[in-house]
């Protein structure tokens, strides 16, 4: 009986995932979760700034996540491991009680850059703004790669 | 009113016990990751910092000391000012299928690179001018010369050169640009007025930190240009970030020759002013790509596309 429980404790232990209890928080405006760990694959869901997830496992350079019933992988460049909640000043209010407000969202912000723009109205920002709003696809990527016969390689 | 803004921030010693036994602040405290291009110092420091109960003002002036605690929010919003004010030195070219293919490239390139994601992501533009030139601004913003993009001869060297410009934002070579006295500055007043909106007074002051950090940045990019270890560094980073996304890193070496029978002495600015001489860079890619390794074809595919959009 004794060996058991011993055996089952151990079994519990051993089949505990690797990464129990860490958290990343999403650090980019909105980043894609992935169907797989690679850029070229689906998005499953786009998270956004301060979004939360439990990691369920980590692989070169990439977190797996859940969403909703889904799992997919986050980039880990668009990511902080811990959970950090980003204050009001940021891009995402911080949905919690006053006391969560935050430690990101603060020093050069939206707030510092407005005073800025109105010191300084010659500096071209709307050129900046337009210059953001330029995007591309993953499809046209995809399509540009393969037109171009672009295949990654593994790092040398 | 700034007791009450700080309470906002700092819990109560119950509060914040009562939260640690849920495990709820646990996890706040930020491990970093090695390898990992994203900082997260000042965000792990900031949350240490909470943990013990001490104020932010003292984990501002006391823990933040250099640009490398910059967060990538942070880093967004200075790269949107040296981008503004590099768009107001030089004018936007508005030539949508050029950018389109600009972006695309440099896209596919960002994706291979050691920081694949920023803030808001990279953006490439075209701008007017006969320079031979390129620039990058922190977070992802970045830029070559019309002067430029005229003596590229293939796709390959258009890759090689958005791949340094990456390079530069991946390696952090903008922000080191900042004095450490701005950024000083900047540390002590966002430590001591840590919230949702700075007060007039503390706006004033970090606007004018700001200001300085976007001055020293462009005054290194357009001016100066970076020392000889950042642009051997990015060359050497450029190499890899083309080869992995699937160019022939060779691009970088045949571009660099154009450069270095058009600049022998490395006058002007910026990639034009190449403190290290063109030709030595040049010497240094080439045997960079031997001892790794990286050397690679052109697919016939891609010069013919870059003859098509040179025509348009």
């Amino acid at each position: 009986m004794r060996l058991a429980i011993l055996a089952f404790f151990i079994a519990a232990i051993s089949a505990a995932p690797a990464h129990a209890g860490q958290k990343i928080t999403i650090m980019s405006k909105t980043t894609a979760i992935r169907a797989d760990k690679q850029f070229f694959a689906p998005a499953i869901a786009v998270a956004n700034y301060g979004d939360q997830f439990d990691v369920l496992e980590e692989k070169g350079g990439w977190y797996k996540v859940a969403v909703g019933k889904k799992t997919g992988w986050a980039h880990s460049s668009a990511t902080v491991k811990g959970a950090v909640v980003v204050s009001a000043a940021g891009f995402k209010k911080a949905a919690a009680s006053s006391e969560d407000v935050a430690l990101a969202g603060k020093g050069f912000n939206a707030q510092v850059e407005g005073k800025y723009k109105k010191d300084h109205p010659e500096m071209n920002f709307a050129a900046v703004d337009r210059m953001e709003k330029i995007t591309v696809d993953d499809a046209s990527i995809s399509r540009f790669a393969a037109e171009g016969a672009l295949q990654t390689r593994e790092a040398r | 009113m700034i007791n009450k803004l700080i309470a906002t921030i700092i819990p109560s010693s119950r509060a914040l016990h009562a939260r640690m036994a849920a495990g709820a602040l646990a996890t706040i405290i930020a491990t970093g990751c090695a390898g990992m291009p994203v900082n997260t110092d000042a965000l792990n420091i900031a949350s240490k910092a909470w943990e013990k109960r001490e104020t932010i003002s003292k984990a501002g002036q006391a823990l933040r000391k250099g640009f490398s605690d910059l967060t990538p929010e942070e880093e967004y919003f200075i790269g949107r000012a040296v981008a503004a004010k590099i768009l107001s030195q030089y004018s936007p070219v508005e030539n949508g299928a050029k950018t389109a293919y600009i972006n695309t490239t440099g896209q596919i390139l960002a994706r291979a690179s050691s920081r694949p994601e920023t803030f808001a992501g990279y953006h490439f533009a075209l701008i007017s001018s006969n320079e031979i030139n390129a620039f990058a601004a922190p977070g992802g913003f970045v830029f070559i010369t019309t002067g430029l993009y005229a003596r590229l001869k293939s796709e390959e060297q258009l890759a090689a050169v958005l791949a340094h410009e990456i390079s530069h934002v991946t390696l952090k070579h903008g922000l080191s640009a900042i004095k450490a006295a701005n950024l000083t500055q900047a540390f002590t007043i966002i430590g001591s007025e840590a919230i949702k909106e700075y007060g007039a007074r503390e706006l004033a002051q970090l606007t004018e930190a700001f200001e300085d950090s976007i001055n020293d940045i462009v005054n290194q990019l357009v001016v100066n240009g970076y020392s000889r270890s950042q642009e051997y560094d990015a060359d050497k980073e450029a190499l890899q970030v083309a080869y992995r996304a699937g160019y022939d890193p060779g691009g970088l070496t045949e571009f660099l020759g154009t450069l270095a029978s058009v600049t022998p002495k490395g006058e002007g600015a910026g990639f034009y002013k190449t403190h290290p001489p063109a030709a030595d860079r040049q010497s240094n890619a080439a045997s960079e790509i031997k001892s790794k390794g990286l050397a690679a074809t052109e697919a016939k595919q891609r010069s013919d596309r870059f003859k098509r959009f040179a025509m348009k």
